[in-house]
């Protein structure tokens, strides 16, 4: 069954190509987004940083898109892996039935003559035909001679052909090995640099809201640099834009992580008017087999924005419970972790720590 | 050692229970069972009659069941080896589209390193970009150093892209090698499959002609009376 199941996801995974496409499609949306960002960095501020934002979700959506297409074709590498290792494992030889039929035959044949021999003189017309019938007995003795020997010859051909797979199969294995080793490196190096390039736009967009150095050489009659896209700043308090804190966040279908309850859903919404926070939280947990606990929360939240990365704020749950919520950016442009903590109320989920993605 | 019995036996159970069932192995030992039986049946036979007259029924039965039993081990080592073959057929495809998978990713390697390299580019173009900003703006400074990072980390990816694409004839030639050891294997299969339905006709006109003797031996002692079939 195991094999069988391996057969049939080979054969669908070879016959479909893996497409470059949306992680080229990806890569051109990032290119495209702002591609004058360094040339007009200089001109600092906020602006400068939420351009960076920007370029830094497309970055990150680049990346997800490589490593998806990385890991699927690891994926694949793997199968092919255990196809190679099932098949070195099941030669499948027949056994050889030649040695037994050639002693039958052998035997056979000497008692059919010796018979034969012993009635050679014999006139007894009866006798005849019985030393006739022996004849064509033995005829048919020595035919299956060759017979046999020539499928033994075949069924030898197919031991050899065995033993040269088992030899492929272990090389071709090696081989394959070395290149799922390669998938999986080029996957880690696909990460390392998404990283570094949140790492670039989060400096970037920091090194844009610092102090301009005096210019030490100015042409004459140079004219002033302009924004390719002038959006006036708003005015924010917080270290990191606050897009990094604002809108519709989810948690994510597969692969998500949490500490705490396993949440099923875990949405959260945060606006922000004239410097002040407000959101909602609404979530599903999944409560341990017989658990006999509210599964779901709700509760809102709000409070000034500080100037710090991490924002603190109030919140009061739908039965009244009260608790704080911190909202701390995550590594990447698009990823913000929520960690918050309410009074206790009987049956009710009252601590839970997720990191959700941008909706 | 007693103490590492149970330990042992579990690693043999483990390791027996990693191994796929091999989906040939009731035919096999089906095939196997039958030849056990006819050789059995085969070299007892010549006992079995010598104390029985010619025309008692039991001598032609005795005949007939060795017969019986020789048609039986060699359909089931025909049904055998046609399954083995038709598996062969099987293994044989995959190990094709297993080549021309391995050959899609090694080939895939190239794209990778022309991707880098298109990459590299435009983040050299970025740096260039950014140093002239921060002459203007200095605390650009870090983002121009991480930057810098990742433009050698693209170049490595290249060179690294290069390398794996270097590797991809030998892959090919080893797969290659396995495709070519499959289809020995389904052609020799396929050609023992053939041979044998020619030993079947063989043994059959052999187990013909060894009954014919028997009914011959009869009538010689009894003329006229042929050894009659024994009633079931």
């Amino acid at each position: 069954m195991r094999r069988a199941c391996l057969f049939a996801a080979v054969a669908l995974l070879c016959l479909a190509q893996r497409p470059r496409d949306d992680y080229r499609a990806a890569y051109k949306e990032w290119r495209q987004t702002d591609p004058n960002l360094e040339r007009e960095a200089t001109a600092g501020g906020a602006p400068v940083a939420q351009r960076a934002d920007r370029m830094a979700a497309a970055a990150a959506k680049f990346a997800a898109a490589r490593k998806a297409f990385l890991d699927g074709l690891a994926q694949e590498e793997e199968q092919q892996a255990a196809w190679l290792e099932s098949a070195a494992l099941n030669p499948a030889t027949p056994e050889g039935t030649a040695a037994s039929d050639q002693r039958f035959i052998a035997t056979e044949t000497t008692l059919v003559t010796r018979t034969m021999d012993t009635f050679a003189n014999d006139p007894d017309r009866g006798i005849q035909q019985l030393r006739q019938a022996l004849g064509r007995e033995r005829m048919f003795l020595e035919a299956l001679t060759p017979a046999i020997a020539q499928r033994k010859k075949a069924a030898e051909a197919v031991n050899a052909s065995s033993v040269a797979i088992v030899q492929s199969c272990a090389k071709a294995l090696e081989q394959s090995h070395a290149v799922l080793d390669s998938l999986k490196d080029a996957a880690a190096e696909t990460d390392r640099e998404a990283a570094a390039w949140a790492e670039y736009y989060r400096k970037l967009g920091e090194g844009a809201q610092g102090v301009a150095t005096p210019i030490t050489e100015a042409l004459p009659g140079a004219s002033p640099a302009v924004l390719s896209n002038p959006v006036p700043a708003p005015p924010t308090v917080t270290p990191l834009p606050l897009a990094r804190y604002v809108g519709a966040w989810t948690f994510p279908t597969s692969n998500g992580m949490y500490h705490g309850t396993q949440p099923e859903s875990f949405d959260v919404l945060v606006n922000e008017e004239n410097g002040q926070a407000t959101g909602t939280v609404f979530a599903r947990f999944k409560l341990p087999s017989g658990g006999t606990g509210d599964p779901v929360l709700r509760f809102d939240f709000s409070g000034p924005f500080q100037p710090s990365q991490r924002q603190v704020f109030n919140l009061v749950t739908s039965e009244g419970a009260k608790g704080t919520i911190e909202l701390i950016p995550g590594p990447a442009f698009n990823l913000l972790e929520v960690n918050f903590q309410t009074e206790a109320k009987p049956g009710k989920i009252r601590q839970a720590d997720v990191l959700l993605v941008k909706k | 050692m007693i103490r590492f019995a149970p330990l042992l036996l579990f690693l043999a159970v483990a390791h027996a229970q990693e191994k796929p069932a091999d989906p040939l192995d009731p035919l096999r030992q089906k095939a196997e069972k039958a030849a056990v039986d006819w050789e059995a049946l085969a070299k007892g036979l010549e006992s079995r009659i010598a104390t029985l007259l010619p025309c008692d029924p039991k001598s032609r039965a005795a005949v007939e069941e060795v017969s019986r039993a020789s048609d039986a081990r060699l359909s089931t080592l025909s049904a055998y080896i046609k399954a083995a073959a038709a598996k062969a057929k099987s293994d044989t495809d995959t190990a094709k589209r297993i080549l021309a998978a391995q050959a899609a990713i090694t080939g895939g390697w190239n794209t990778e390193r022309d991707e880098a390299q298109e990459q590299q580019a435009s983040i050299e173009a970025q740096v260039a970009d950014l140093k002239e900003s921060m002459r203007k703006r200095g605390s650009l400074s870090g983002a121009e150093q991480v930057l810098t990072e990742i433009a050698t980390m693209v170049k490595a990816r290249a060179a690294q892209a290069e390398e794996r694409g270097g590797s991809r004839e030998a892959i090919n030639s080893l797969l290659g090698n396995l495709v070519v050891a499959y289809q020995d294997r389904q052609t020799a299969l396929e050609n023992e499959s053939t041979l044998l339905d020619a030993e079947i006709a063989r043994w059959n006109s052999y187990y013909i002609a060894r009954v014919a003797r028997a009914v011959t031996e009869c009538s010689i002692i009894n003329p006229g009376v042929a050894p009659a079939k024994k009633r079931p």
